[in-house]
């Protein structure tokens, strides 16, 4: 795409630099606005009676004792919310198959996983409002379970939505090439595995949280969240409580962390601003860590079957496997959770050159809680079967890893083209990544160590990743299948009359630092200085229609966007210039907050919008300045914009223990254009310990019975600073044809990739032992086992 | 109950306080300060650690788990009052905007909190210090990498200011409602004797990094509260005939500096399985009361050979560590009788603590085992062995001790006394391990300390000096 030109080495051009973060003063002194912050005049207080079953029939909710508690003002169950809130069902049509059944804020006559809310208590303070949800004498008869996902679609599972007859929810069959030839040839050699993937969560520090204000002589609902899709949502509270789209408000100041839990419909959030609406009066729902664990959306829960067939040049021939997930009981409203399953499909072996390609994914209900749209979804299981099956080939023929990615990874000047699942991509640099980690690790000199600390009982291994990062979606993503998720996003920069430039913009900042990169992009294609600034973002009175901030669009879609808007801007300003100055536009530009030409500053920005505002009489009649503009921007070309990378691990495994420590990693990304350097390593970075968050700790344990048996954070175990290694992060930049930007994404890949990395590295360190272990968490115990020692 | 503190400079009195709201509660719905953040609501995560000063110095907390009357007398800064009061900013906060410390800022003053405490202690251990600390986004480095250079700024003069506030004020509020204060916060071991005497089904708060989680997670009524954290003698520590006596109310970080020198194995055990926040709360006598089966004090306390000691009025009685936990759940103590010290008895150390967990820091035991193993001329001359996680208590590993006494310190001793292990323990399956995994784990704890002592390849892992 061409564009603007010199927009990214004028004098004050922000992009490509590492300037402060906005937004971090009144972070770092305590001044955020986060959602339990909020105080309103009247709010009420809400808490959950959740169902402590897996699965139970509700026979009855007396609420008479809840209701007489003291400051308790109204209690709420599923029955009073009918004909208030319309159900939601989970399913686009584009997903072709996928089903789920009808949702309400609170179970009517069925509670299907441990956690789901059945009433609501408001009251005056949450403590009061706990003390009586306890007073809920609730009938409730367990009934079977299906709770293990493996076991979900046997005959004689119980069936958790009677009227479709099984417990599955989507199936999807990806055939290309001639897979059962391939495997059959009699020069190849086959590696199988079965894969597990356990189920873990976002565990945001601020867990979700919503005020709801309804003011009912507008017929108007404010809504307060803790998330990433204001529109989206606004879109949903309209749609299923009733009310005009427009009359909805949806906010989201600060928001503390989100990783995708924080993009869905939420039974307690819906049933908040049903209460809101019902009551008159503000409500607040504030979930506790334990409720946190209960009702976050989980991610992953995979079980694969998968095997490949190489050459004796290391050549894939082909890949075959059988993803089965677990989802819960209901695919979740409105993104679905297939979505994951179709990744898996979409992006397996999406960096290499492969011919023969069978992907199978079923996804199906249990009685557990819903399953959805994490960071890097489905990544983390597509780089682990295709990445994990190549090394264990290697392994099997002899073949150094490095190598054998050589061998097999498209070449970087081979683009565009689509890969084996038919995904269309351009502009990666697999072959130039893997050069520049193996260079940064010193692999040879690892290699080496590596061998010698073998001979004296050290087991280390080294593994790596070579990986693709969808980001930027197209309509392709979401809207094509029905549901209210927009794929463009918009900005609006307006020039203010004391020269400072208000954007605003409809991504959304949880923390990746939107804010910042909208700043610097607007500031630096404008021509002010970045303080004079200020950003809008999360509220849909104000900003512009778009979709938020999710699959590492942040930058790719909304920083065009504002860039688009700040050129045009540029060029609407110096319109109006070249008439005050009696100059022609094209010898004028902006430059740190002047309209300067080949002499100098001639006039300062606050000159022109005052003359503008202020005193239109010396402006000509026929002038008609716009100091305000408003550009949108879509991906149209493809589907989607990948990214790509390459990541390396390196561990020490005890293996009388079978504790595993991360030494090193290394992580080489190529995100496209690097708008601040500093931003896109930490958000790298982050990503990287999330992604070894799951691959060695985080787990969510469920008894057999459906019961969360870890659910506080002294038992589901997130990183901390003392297991993290040193990351150290390189990029390439190739930046995307797509835009004038030229930046994709950068949030999701260290959680898409480290987990392969690490699984590869603790593999090759048990492989001398005779050892290797397919399952997430690698746990120590599971090492252990692994290694025969238990 | 009434009392009195500092809030970031400004004295605080509040009267007829519920003795079990939190400080945190207090501070966000009450005081309107909302820059302290509740991330979980039992200490785990850090995210409302607030600095509390007094005579004895500054420390990191937990504001969640921290009941207001145990503030009494203190001063506490919140994130609200960490800048100067013109505005500038402590290093801390200036090196986190620098080095992109904080992303979504949720954790952030919880961190830059517990920056400030090691700022002003000149604690340069950032890991450790913030070991009580979760962050999500940023996978940490940007903020261990603000917290050293901010090393070097000094300590900004608000801080600074010499601590005259104690003595004063606590003088004036106990003279407000004397009586009150001594049904509810006892200054002494005698005091507190009778009171719990008269009071047997009063709940005792020392650190409350337990009890706060009966009332922010139990939601129990805790009835009668008293509070031991004014009872001075409860809180000294004495070398004595019998070696070195522990008050109840002395703070694990105490311990663990006072055995650094002593026992430096035990003292890396604490350091590992509480994050500043708890060891500068939780007490020693807290943690061996509280009885849990799963914690690691015990362990190297029995192995160690400590004796307690219980006090009821005035009768005092002394037992050895490990008799004193029953069964699950059960402790050898009569209702009104208190843990009043342990005394760890004088020897050369030769205490070897081994904790097994998934995560490393901060993560409850599979399996934590203590060894002090005496080896003359090859042989093992004397043997203390106890484990936590193996039982439904701490435990003593009696049968494998005989097993190796008298015997030469080698794999083969190793191997005969494999049978004396299931006759020690028949530990359970549980979501943290299988009960295979503990036992073979259990074991391989003793091949390891063999291991060490030949000066074979160990690991990094695990508990060493």
């Amino acid at each position: 795409m061409t564009g603007p030109a010199l927009i990214f080495d004028k004098p004050n051009a922000y992009i490509g630099q590492s300037t402060p973060r906005a937004d971090t003063n009144r972070l770092l002194e305590g001044r955020g606005r986060f959602v339990d912050d909020i105080q309103l005049p009247r709010m009420l207080h809400a808490a959950f009676l959740r169902s402590p079953y897996a699965h139970a029939e509700i026979r009855g909710l007396d609420t008479s004792a809840a209701k007489a508690a003291p400051g308790v003002v109204r209690v709420l169950t599923g029955a009073d919310l009918e004909g208030v809130v319309e159900p939601y069902v989970g399913v686009l049509t584009h997903l072709k198959g996928l089903r789920s059944a009808p949702q309400m804020p609170l179970a009517v006559d069925r509670a299907r996983w441990q956690g789901e809310p059945l009433a609501m208590v408001l009251a005056r303070s949450r403590a009061e409002a706990e003390d009586a949800a306890a007073l809920i004498e609730a009938d409730l008869d367990p009934i079977p379970a299906a709770c293990d996902a493996e076991t979900a679609l046997d005959p004689d599972a119980p069936v958790i939505h009677p009227e479709f007859g099984s417990n599955l929810a989507w199936e999807r069959l990806v055939d290309v090439g001639d897979v059962d030839a391939a495997f059959a040839r009699d020069d190849v050699q086959v590696v199988s595995r079965t894969l597990r993937f356990g189920r873990h969560t976002g565990v945001t520090l601020e867990t979700r949280a919503a005020v709801a204000e309804y003011d009912p002589s507008e017929d108007r609902l404010t809504f307060h969240y803790s998330g990433q899709a204001p529109h989206m949502m606004q879109f949903i509270f309209a749609k299923h409580l009733g009310l005009a789209e427009e009359n909805v408000r949806v906010v989201a100041n600060d928001v503390g962390g989100s990783f995708g839990i924080k993009i869905h419909t939420y039974g307690d959030e819906v049933a908040t601003a049903a209460a809101a609406k019902l009551l008159g009066r503000p409500v607040k729902f504030v979930a506790d860590r334990y409720e946190s664990f209960l009702s976050d959306i989980h991610a992953r829960d995979h079980v694969v079957e998968a095997r490949m067939a190489v050459d004796k040049a290391g050549k894939i021939v082909a890949l075959d496997f059988d993803d089965l997930t677990g989802i819960g009981p209901y695919s979740m409203y409105p993104r679905t959770s297939a979505i994951e399953a179709n990744q898996v499909l979409n992006l397996t072996g999406a960096p290499y050159d492969l011919e023969n390609y069978r992907a199978r994914g079923r996804v199906v209900f249990q009685n557990k809680n819903m399953m959805c749209q994490y960071r890097a979804v489905g990544h983390p299981i597509a780089m682990a079967i295709c990445d994990g099956l190549l090394e264990d080939a290697a392994a099997k023929i002899g073949m150094d890893v490095v190598e054998m990615r050589r061998v097999n990874l498209m070449r970087d000047d081979s683009y565009p083209r689509a890969s084996a699942s038919g995904m269309k991509l351009d502009d990666l640099s697999h072959q130039k990544a893997l050069n520049v980690l193996v260079e940064t690790m010193g692999y040879d000199a690892l290699r080496a160590e590596q061998a010698e600390l073998r001979a004296r009982g050290v087991y280390r291994g080294i593994g790596f990743v070579s990986m693709v990062e969808v980001t930027n979606p197209s309509p392709m993503f979401y809207g094509i299948g029905g549901a209210p998720i927009a794929s463009q996003d918009g900005a609006t920069v307006r020039l203010d009359a004391g020269g400072g430039l208000r954007v605003s913009s409809s991504v959304t900042e949880q923390g990746q630092g939107t804010n910042a990169i909208l700043a610097q992009i607007a500031a630096g294609v404008f021509g002010v200085p970045i303080e004079r600034v200020t950003v809008t973002t999360g509220d849909t009175d104000t900003v512009p229609y778009g979709g938020g901030t999710w699959a590492s669009r942040g930058a790719g879609i909304g920083g065009e966007a504002m860039l688009q808007a700040a050129h045009a801007l540029k060029e609407q300003v110096l319109e109006v210039a070249a008439v005050m100055l009696q100059s022609d536009a094209a010898t004028l530009d902006i430059q740190n907050g002047s309209v300067v030409d080949g002499s100098g500053a001639r006039m300062t920005l606050s000159d022109l919008a005052r003359t503008v505002y202020y005193r239109g009489n010396e402006l000509p009649s026929d002038l008609k300045p716009e100091l305000i503009a408003t550009r949108h921007y879509r991906v149209t070309d493809f589907p989607f914009v990948f990214t790509n990378g390459a990541m390396a691990a390196h561990v020490e495994v005890d293996t009388e223990t079978g504790l595993v420590k991360v030494l090193n990693f290394w992580a080489v990304e190529d995100c496209g254009r690097v708008i601040n350097p500093k931003l896109v390593d930490e958000q790298v970075r982050g990503g990287v310990v999330q992604g070894i968050g799951g691959a060695l700790y985080e787990e969510c344990i469920y008894s057999e019975d459906g019961q969360l048996m870890n659910a506080t954070m002294a038992d589901y175990l997130v990183p901390m600073a003392v297991e993290m290694p040193d990351i150290v992060v390189r990029h390439v930049e190739t930046p995307t044809k797509t835009s004038v930007l030229g930046a994709k994404g950068a949030g999701e890949a260290g959680t898409g990739g480290a987990p392969a990395a690490v699984m590869n590295a603790v593999n090759d360190a048990l492989r001398p032992l005779g050892a290797t272990l397919w399952q997430m968490p690698m746990t120590p115990e599971r090492i252990l086992k692994a290694l025969g020692k238990v | 109950m009434d009392l009195t503190f500092l809030l970031n400079g400004e004295s605080v009195s509040l009267q007829d306080v519920d003795p079990t709201v939190t400080l945190l509660d207090w501070l966000r719905e009450t005081r309107g300060l909302t820059g302290t953040k509740e991330g979980c609501n039992e200490g785990d995560c850090g995210a409302c650690t607030v600095m509390v000063r007094d005579s004895a110095g500054a420390r990191a907390l937990n504001a969640c788990i921290l009941f207001l009357p145990q503030l009494h007398g203190k001063a506490v800064h919140t994130v609200e009052g960490l800048a100067a009061p013109d505005g500038t900013l402590h290093p801390v906060q200036e090196a986190m905007i620098a080095h992109h410390g904080s992303q979504c800022g949720f954790c952030t003053p919880g961190f830059v909190m517990s920056m400030a405490v090691a700022h002003l202690n000149g604690d340069t251990g950032h890991d450790d210090a913030l070991a009580g600390n979760l962050c999500r986004c940023t996978g940490y480095a940007p903020i261990l990498r603000a917290a050293r250079a901010a090393e070097a700024e000094p300590v900004p003069e608000h801080l600074t200011r010499s601590f005259i506030f104690p003595e004063i004020l606590e003088h004036d509020a106990d003279t407000a409602r004397p009586a009150e204060w001594q049904g509810a916060a006892p200054t002494s071991a005698d005091a507190l004797a009778e009171l719990y005497a008269r009071h047997p089904d009063a709940t005792l708060v020392a650190g409350a990094t337990d009890v706060g989680l009966w009332v922010t997670k139990q939601l129990r009524d805790l009835g009668r509260v008293i509070f031991l954290n004014r009872c001075d003698d409860l809180q000294r520590i004495e070398e004595t005939d019998a070696g070195l006596r522990i008050g109840a109310g002395v703070t694990m970080d105490r311990v663990l500096a006072v055995m650094g020198a002593k026992h430096p194995s035990y003292a890396e055990l604490i350091r590992r399985y509480g994050s500043a926040q708890v060891r500068a709360a939780a007490t020693i006598g807290g943690n061996i009361a509280n009885g849990s089966p799963i914690g690691d004090n015990p362990p190297p306390l029995i192995a160690l050979g400590a004796i307690l000691h219980l006090r009821f009025r005035q009768a005092r009685r002394e037992m050895p560590l490990e008799d004193f936990f029953l069964d699950y759940g059960k402790q050898d103590r009569f209702p009104g009788e208190f843990v009043e010290a342990v005394t760890i008895p004088s020897q050369p150390d030769r205490l070897r603590v081994y904790k097994l967990s998934k995560r490393f820091d901060q993560d409850i035991s599979a399996v934590c085992g203590a060894f002090n193993l005496t080896v003359e001329e090859g042989r093992i001359a004397a043997a203390r062995i106890a484990f936590g996680g193996m039982a439904g208590t701490p435990k003593r590993a009696l049968h494998v001790e005989a097993a190796l006494i008298g015997k030469p310190w080698s794999e083969d001793t190793l191997i005969a006394a494999w049978a004396a292990w299931e006759q020690d323990f028949t530990p359970l399956s549980d979501m943290r391990a299988s009960a295979e995994y503990r036992l073979a784990a259990a074991r391989n704890m003793l091949s390891r300390c063999l291991l060490q002592d030949l000066g074979a390849a160990t690991n990094v892992l695990e508990v060493q000096p």
